[in-house]
């Protein structure tokens, strides 16, 4: 992720390097646009969950918490930071 | 500088390059290598590095392991796939699931560069430089074609094997990964392609 004057932007990929989405997020208004999403993931129910659960595990990470749980969907996030010197 | 293949005297023909790399993965029994791989994103300007080893053997089975910075093992072992990621194991029929079956044919293609023969997946086309030739394969299939705009093999000449793959995805990212320490057809212990 990165904050892009206010804005924070980030991407998730798989292990293999493969981009599943790429998202935006306002944190003053909470909302999170998709900036594009991997076919196989592209319906409309799974879109509003993802963009719901962004919104929240990212509200969650500013309160210091790296896990979110989605109980009605049966989705967990846990996140961990990545070492700065893997990322250029 | 870049060069398609045509037909000087010293060049060899797209068909010609393809069978010296066909004849050169048939006489891999196995690989084993460590690679480099290096994830560019686009919307973030951002570079994403990760390491690991791949072992592979004829006629159906791989091992991808990521060492660092995360550690995740993907085997292939004839028809079943085993995936492990922390403490948990998963383990997949690629009988049972039509993209798996198919992810792993490429997977196991690109490592060797027998996909350049695969015509149904991929439209090819071939350029050299001084050392390598470059394959660039445009998906054919809808499914990947949504993924990839296209997947480039880089073949070292002097031993026609694969020596890096570079996945360009249609949302501008790219994923490029470089194959170091290449051994062929060293004996491979039948738990390589087991979990630990």
């Amino acid at each position: 992720m990165r904050n892009n004057e206010g804005l924070i932007i980030g991407s998730m990929f798989n292990e293999f390097g493969i981009s599943a989405l790429a998202f935006s997020y306002d944190p003053t208004t909470g909302k999170v646009e998709l900036k594009h999403i991997i076919g196989m993931l592209d319906r409309r129910v799974v879109r509003r969950t993802l963009k719901k659960d962004i919104s929240q595990w990212l509200l969650l990470l500013r309160q210091g918490k790296a896990v979110y749980i989605n109980q009605r969907r049966g989705i967990t996030y846990i996140l961990k930071p990545f070492d700065d010197a893997v990322v250029e | 500088m870049l060069c398609s293949l045509g037909a000087g005297a010293q060049e060899l023909s797209q068909e010609e390059v393809v069978q010296r790399i066909s004849k050169a993965a048939q006489l891999t029994k196995s690989l084993q290598c460590e690679f480099v791989q290096t994830k560019e994103m686009k919307l973030l300007s951002d570079k994403m590095v990760s390491c690991g080893k791949l072992y592979y053997q004829q006629p159906q089975k791989m091992r991808w392991e990521y060492t660092s910075p995360y550690r995740y093992t993907f085997i292939v072992n004839g028809s079943e796939v085993t995936i492990r990621k922390d403490q948990r194991t998963d383990k997949i029929s690629v009988n049972d699931s039509k993209v798996f079956k198919e992810i792993t044919r490429i997977m196991m293609n690109c490592v060797l560069g027998k996909a350049l023969s695969d015509n149904r997946s991929f439209k090819t086309s071939i350029a050299s430089t001084s050392s390598e030739w470059v394959a660039t394969m445009v998906p054919q299939n809808s499914e990947m074609k949504k993924m990839f705009k296209a997947i480039t093999l880089y073949f070292d000449k002097l031993s026609s094997m694969v020596s890096k793959v570079v996945l360009s995805e249609q949302n501008g990212d790219s994923t490029m990964i470089e194959m170091k320490e290449v051994k062929t057809n060293v004996p491979l212990a039948s738990t390589i392609f087991t979990v630990d």
